[in-house]
């Protein structure tokens, strides 16, 4: 007897065929669920040195801009809250402990931020940890250095790391390269100064010819020099005429509980507390953020939205 | 001719096999290829600007600052809280719904021979239905009223059904400004780390933690379980992480229906239960958090009415129950695993549906019935758009009300695989392709005292907006 034509098979072909209805659907899960875990790898192993470049520039001069940014109280290029920009409230760490230790040459320098809230560009940013910012500083040439900046996403639960996606270091170095361009022209608009009145008299001895060349020069230079001194009054005025618009108004405290921030972020330490309707000095004046002087002397960062300004 | 046909039919399923091979290959490529990092759930994400990341390990459980912020008050503790912040066009509700696809099987009924005709003599046979179907549709909101005092308010209806209300609570947050003294007032979840309002599965057979809702076979109880949502006030309170949690709450004995209803007879709640939960976490070097925790529920449920005209119009002969367990979460990179054991008891009168003012009706040998149970459900978060679950759960009898129970009788073993991907998860909105197989045996339940098993396979889209 085929086995295929017994009554008793015969009586399966129905079941079979409900069964197939679904089968599709049934090994498609199967086969995601199963294939995902022999196949899926967790995203820490694309953890690797993610931003390098050779900057045009003296190694003093990076390591400067470098010290700039790394200082500047901001982590860029990430963000927590939509419409923020950058991540305030980054300081200077002591250490690089959340990076591999560091065995080339180069001097290391990292930035921090503690308890960022799953911050935007680090891959699968979830929870709440630490971020970082590590920039290895290293000689090539008298007139290049190279510069390599890390960024990554701590857990503080699980210890989860998540890498960058790569814009916060490529954010981090804009900034960089915005204070490195700065220096640079300071340091060429100093070489320059340096060389005209270094290179003068050396005319004067190559060729009796170009001393009145050299009469020109420093009658440029004299000019300029003029030019910059009148400059630097005018500077210094719109400086005090600006301190004078700032320092001395007096603001009231709106606030059920005002509070004095050591510095001018969300997340920075409280100084002292002021309350309602207390009078506050300013000292100075940032977008949000009011650096003032409360009647006891203490002087702390208040939000502006907790303050109006004093008839 | 036959042998033809069989051949035929033989090609079919290689044809069918091929495209189902086929399609899940193309499923899996598009799934794990399309995953990009969560965004935002509409809630909170919407009020904080925040990523749904921040408080979700995958919508709906929470991460450990998700749970922080939640136990203190839907508040994250820092200037974002204030008013000037909030968009006035922001307005704390979400609607979710879930559109699916659904096979359910269960063999081993009693089938009339004669079908509409009870008299006939009852066969063996299995139910199996599928097709395209709705879920219920919760309409969720929730936030703080104001500094220090949060609410929730979640109606819910199924199709057909009339609204119900699945939780209403205010809560008075840090109260003495310690995050130890919290007061809840309402009808809440009970508090528990492992909640089966924020769990994956959503199948008609895997959709519950058995555990959570089990009685033996004849009890009374009307304690609908740890899972259902009582109506009371909760005292808790955490550390500023939240890795150390307790809570304790005094319940109407009502498994949280309003009304002053009991077991479905109305104006008839007297009486209290009392539930706690602790839980504990602690850092292993490299796997991270670690959480376990300790519940425990005694409750008292009524064994018949005082009437009036044969109106049931006060629940009496309340007798005790309890349920009490414990449960570990573990983590390890991606993957975490949650574990639960618990041991339940009624009293002889519930077990054995006797009312206490007749103990001569209870059968011989009665005694109050013990069962044990316990899960092991593990999650791997390939990202937070694409996780993986699978369940094994039991519910085994270890004393039964009376002698005349088989020893088997209304056990339950249960296992659930399944996965969900977001493919989109917005601060607006969030959308979860949802595909999940369920499979429950019950002791001694089907025909002719045969074991019964379930299974379920769902295909839907669960979102949010």
């Amino acid at each position: 007897m085929n086995w295929l034509t017994s009554n008793r098979l015969q009586g399966w072909k129905a079941p079979l065929a409900r069964v197939a209805s679904f089968l599709p659907a049934f090994s498609a899960l199967c086969l995601v669920f199963t294939s995902a875990l022999v196949f899926a790898r967790p995203d820490k192993d694309a953890i690797a040195s993610s931003f390098s470049i050779d900057v045009d520039g003296r190694y003093d001069d990076v390591m400067e801009a470098v010290n700039l940014v790394a200082n500047n109280g901001v982590i860029d290029g990430t963000f927590e809250y939509k419409g923020d920009e950058s991540l305030p409230g980054a300081e200077l760490a002591p250490d690089c402990s959340m990076f591999d230790t560091w065995r080339g040459p180069g001097k290391v320098i990292c930035k921090i931020r503690k308890r960022a809230l799953s911050p935007s560009h680090f891959i699968n940013s979830n929870d709440v940890g630490t971020v970082a910012v590590r920039y290895i500083v290293q000689t090539v040439s008298p007139t290049t250095t190279r510069l390599f900046i890390d960024a990554i996403f701590l857990e503080n639960s699980h210890h989860h790391p998540h890498p960058s996606d790569g814009y916060v270091e490529t954010t981090e170095f804009a900034e960089v390269a915005k204070h490195l361009k700065q220096l640079t022209e300071a340091h060429d608009t100093l070489q320059a100064g340096y060389s005209s009145s270094e290179a003068s008299p050396r005319s004067v001895a190559a060729s009796e010819g170009a001393v009145a060349d050299a009469a020109d020069l420093q009658k440029v230079l004299a000019e300029q020099q003029a030019k910059l001194h009148v400059d630097s009054q005018h500077l210094a005025d719109l400086e005090r005429r600006l301190a004078d618009l700032q320092v001395g108004r007096k603001l009231r405290v709106v606030s059920e509980r005002g509070e004095l921030k050591s510095n001018p972020y969300s997340h920075s330490s409280v100084i002292t507390a002021v309350p309602q309707g207390a009078s506050l000095l300013v000292i100075a004046e940032s977008e949000h953020w009011y650096e003032v002087r409360a009647n006891n002397g203490k002087e702390g960062w208040i939000h502006h939205s907790q303050v109006e300004a004093q008839p | 001719m036959q042998v033809s046909d069989s051949r035929q039919h033989g090609v079919s399923w290689m044809l069918k096999l091929r495209a189902a091979a086929l399609f899940a290959v193309i499923l899996f490529t598009f799934v794990v290829t399309s995953s990009r990092p969560g965004h935002a759930i509409p809630a909170f994400a919407r009020k904080y600007g925040l990523p749904c990341s921040a408080c979700h390990i995958g919508w709906p459980i929470l991460n450990s600052f998700g749970q922080a912020f939640r136990d203190n008050g839907y508040q994250l503790g820092n200037d974002r809280d204030s008013p000037i912040y909030q968009n006035p066009a922001y307005w704390p509700i979400t609607f979710r719904i879930t559109p699916n696809w659904h096979r359910e099987s269960t063999n081993h009924i009693a089938l009339d021979s004669v079908p509409g005709d009870p008299t006939s003599t009852p066969v063996n046979g299995t139910q199996t239905v599928d097709g395209f179907d709705l879920s219920g549709v919760d309409i969720w909101t929730a936030g703080t009223l104001y500094k220090n005092i949060s609410f929730s308010v979640l109606p819910s209806m199924a199709e057909g059904d009339t609204f119900h209300l699945e939780n209403a609570w205010v809560r008075f947050d840090n109260l003495l400004n310690s995050p130890w003294l919290n007061l809840k007032f309402g009808k809440f979840e009970l508090d528990t780390l492992l909640s089966e309002k924020r769990f994956l599965t959503l199948s008609n057979v895997g959709g519950v933690w058995y555990n959570y809702h089990f009685l033996p076979q004849g009890d009374i109880n009307g304690f609908g379980g740890i899972g259902d949502n009582q109506l009371g006030l909760e005292l808790a309170g955490h550390n500023k992480n939240s890795y150390i949690r307790y809570s304790i709450s005094m319940l109407s004995s009502n498994d949280g229906t309003p009304g002053l209803t009991t077991s479905g007879q109305p104006n008839t709640s007297r009486t209290y239960d009392v539930y706690a939960n602790v839980n504990y976490g602690f850092n292993l070097k490299s796997a991270g958090l670690q959480r376990v925790g300790l519940f425990g529920y005694w409750g008292q449920s009524p064994t018949y009415f005082q009437t009036s005209g044969g109106t049931p119009i006060q629940a009496a002969g309340n007798k005790g129950f309890s349920r009490v367990g414990a449960y570990g979460w573990w983590f390890y990179k991606q993957l975490d695993v949650e574990t639960l054991y618990m041991h339940g008891q009624d009293s002889v009168y519930l077990g054995n549906g006797v009312p206490s003012n007749d103990p001569a009706a209870l059968p011989p040998g009665a005694v109050g019935p013990t069962w044990n149970g316990g899960f092991v459900e593990a999650h791997y978060t390939y990202n937070p758009q694409l996780i993986f679950t699978g369940r094994y759960e039991l519910v085994h009898m270890s004393r039964q009300a009376n002698p005349s129970l088989q020893s088997t009788l209304g056990n339950v073993d249960s296992w659930t695989i399944g996965y969900r991907w977001y493919p989109i998860m917005f601060s607006r909105a969030g959308l979860a392709f949802h595909n999940e197989y369920s499979r429950a045996t019950m002791g001694n339940l089907g025909f002719l005292g045969k074991d019964q098993t379930s299974s379920s396979i769902m295909i839907g889209f669960d979102f949010d907006y």
